[in-house]
């Protein structure tokens, strides 16, 4: 019985070795952009997985991709604008700041500026 | 009173704005994503002919005419679908190619015959790298090119008879 489990345990362990070496980088930096980038962008057929997480096809070709690119020494902005020129804003987890993104990003600002006011007002008035 | 009234405003107002963006949210279709590659040229590439491995199509083959590009794949059920209207589709005006996405050149060559080739030419992308470059993300999905080699229109998803007359019979200007 201890037997099987180790060896199933240890079957695991080699699976997911075999799974993440598929993208392997020489250099430690190349590994970390890697992770960080894969976790940045969405799988665009999974609507709520980053590629890092999926192993859709379509996630696997993108991961090809990156890793091309980041041996070939791309940067970080160069691969996100490469991305986003071909998928769109949608592909970046973080939306960026553009005229149409303005309110995402404003609204938060506009609301608290409301709230200070009205709590201004609020003690304002109770000092009178 | 008037405090009451402005926190009442202020109410309807906060109330207003998230009920429309909720709508909004509810009505936009998230499988129809804004296309970011229309107007903008077809990008280079270099990939053999799905019938002759050793011919190979590149950028300037869909330049001189109007092309439209239709991807498909023969594990797409879909394509299956949208291909006896590719096939009863007089070819006047432009050149039909197709664009053979991460499939088995053997399933889609036996598919073809089976159902009829209306392609001038198919380009094989059995590992789905113009895919990426084309921003594809599922099948099938149609580009119309400009003789310029531009993208003037995307179609994601099937195109039928009502589709090709609304959207691309009209943009291709003689």
């Amino acid at each position: 019985m201890r037997l099987s489990i180790a060896l199933l345990v240890s079957f695991i362990c080699v699976t997911t070795i075999a799974g993440t070496e598929l993208y392997e980088f020489t250099d430690a930096d190349d590994a970390a952009r890697f992770k960080q980038l894969t976790q940045e962008l969405r799988c665009m057929v999974c609507q709520n997985e980053s590629l890092d997480g999926s192993q859709s096809t379509l996630a696997q070709d993108l991961k090809t991709r990156l890793a091309v690119l980041i041996r070939e020494n791309y940067s970080d902005k160069d691969i996100r604008e490469q991305m986003v020129a071909r998928y769109g804003d949608y592909i970046l987890y973080k939306p960026r700041f553009s005229s149409q993104s303005f309110l995402l990003w404003a609204s938060p600002l506009v609301l608290f500026g409301v709230a200070i006011w009205r709590i201004r007002r609020f003690f304002v008035r109770g000092e009178r | 009173m008037t405090s009451r009234k402005t926190v009442f405003i202020i109410f309807v107002i906060v109330f207003g704005l998230v009920a429309a963006f909720f709508y909004r949210g509810m009505s936009v279709d998230h499988r129809n994503l804004p296309s970011v590659l229309v107007n903008q040229s077809v990008p280079a590439f270099s990939l053999p002919s799905l019938h002759d491995e050793k011919q190979l199509h590149s950028d300037a083959d869909l330049k001189g005419k109007y092309s439209v590009l239709n991807v498909w794949a023969s594990w797409c059920t879909t394509c299956w679908h949208e291909h006896t209207f590719w096939a009863g589709l007089a070819q006047t005006d432009f050149q039909l190619v197709g664009l053979d996405y991460r499939d088995k050149p053997a399933k889609a060559k036996a598919f073809l015959l089976q159902a009829g080739d209306p392609y001038t030419f198919v380009i094989a992308d059995v590992h789905g790298q113009l895919g990426i470059d084309l921003g594809i993300y599922g099948t099938p999905q149609t580009f119309l090119i400009n003789p310029q080699g531009q993208i003037i229109y995307k179609h994601v998803g099937p195109v039928n008879k009502d589709i090709w007359h609304a959207h691309f019979q009209p943009k291709i200007v003689q």
